[in-house]
């Protein structure tokens, strides 16, 4: 009988932090991808991207643990795409890879939704 | 060994222990005798436990999710089979006898798959080489063939001869390698004074110069000293 609570237990405890990792993961994500600056237009865009990019680097271990590696690592080539085109002045290249690298942080948050979509 | 080859090296230790847990969890049937949906976990696990291990792009993560999901899936399977007949036949199906008084029912054959040969060869692992001395025969629900041997190829019994057999007080392990086993000490109802004694009568001063000590109730004994 031990082994059926305890798989009560196991999957219970499973499915909550699950749920709530994939929460807080998410809303890592999303807040990150919130502060990167669409255009160099703005005077703060090289601080908020620098800023954004070490919030990154300080969680990518935790996206690493329930995220695709390449996906993570697909991100940080954004970022550093984006830091490239912002240290040479290439407002239009970074205006693109600025919106990619906002699609790429959003995408990742919804990537393990529990979606019709995404279980089928 | 390189740094590079310790991620797979580390990944597989953990999941090598995790998978030992899981299958300590499911019970020792697991590994004996395999009902279909214990076989499909088996395989499963096998299966979703190996990419992690490969693919180091994969989280470890989407390998235990998955592992923990069969174990539980499996254990409530089982608990909910073991209330419910309807669930159990479902699952695991039901024994079909396929020899009844000595003769082969050929639908149950065709029934269960299994041809002649299938039964023949195992009839001969059973020791029987004569199909006539088998009186009843069925294919268990985990595949298995179960026998019942006509009376008269049955091997003598003492219930059959009429006799008594002598009541067989059974060995218990008391010493194996050098190390004690105090519970079946205490099961043969002898204490450390009587091992004591015992080790002494067979000139040995420690434990550790015993390969294997085993005793019954009735004082029996079966000794070896540990070759040096």
């Amino acid at each position: 009988m031990w082994r059926t609570y305890l798989a009560v237990f196991l999957l219970a405890g499973m499915l909550a932090a699950g749920y709530t990792m994939h929460h807080y993961t998410s809303e890592q994500a999303l807040t990150i991808a919130e502060q990167i600056p669409v255009s160099l237009s703005d005077p703060q865009a090289e601080a908020a991207l620098d800023q954004a990019h070490r919030q990154f680097q300080r969680r990518s271990t935790l996206f690493s643990t329930f995220y695709v590696h390449t996906l993570v690592e697909g991100i940080e080539q954004e970022f550093q795409n984006c830091l490239s085109s912002q240290a040479l002045g290439q407002a239009e290249d970074y205006a693109g890879q600025a919106a990619m690298l906002r699609y790429l942080l959003t995408d990742l948050s919804t990537r393990d939704d529990a979606s019709l979509a995404n279980i089928l | 060994m390189i740094p590079f080859m310790l991620v797979p090296f580390f990944r597989t230790i953990l999941l090598y222990l995790f998978i030992i847990v899981a299958f300590r969890l499911m019970g020792k049937r697991q590994v004996a005798e395999m009902q279909a949906t214990e076989f499909v976990i088996t395989i499963l696990i096998s299966a979703v436990a190996s990419v992690p291990m490969q693919d180091l792009n994969i989280p470890l993560l989407h390998g235990i999710v998955p592992i923990v999901t069969l174990i539980c899936a499996e254990i409530f399977l089982s608990v909910l089979s073991m209330h419910s007949i309807k669930l159990r036949k479902l699952l695991s199906g039901t024994p079909v006898p396929i020899i009844c008084n000595g003769v082969i029912d050929q639908t149950a054959l065709r029934k269960v798959r299994m041809t002649l040969d299938d039964v023949f060869e195992t009839l001969r692992l059973s020791q029987i080489f004569d199909l006539r001395k088998v009186e009843f025969a069925q294919v268990e629900t985990n595949g298995q063939i179960s026998f019942l041997l006509s009376p008269e190829a049955e091997p003598a019994t003492p219930e059959v001869l009429s006799i008594q057999p002598p009541v067989r007080d059974p060995m218990e392990l008391l010493i194996s390698d050098g190390s004690l086993f105090p519970q079946n000490l205490q099961r043969t109802g002898h204490d450390q004074q009587w091992l004591q004694q015992t080790l002494q009568h067979n000139q040995v001063a420690s434990l550790r110069e015993v390969f294997l000590l085993c005793a019954n109730r009735a004082g029996d004994i079966i000794f070896y000293r540990k070759e040096q």
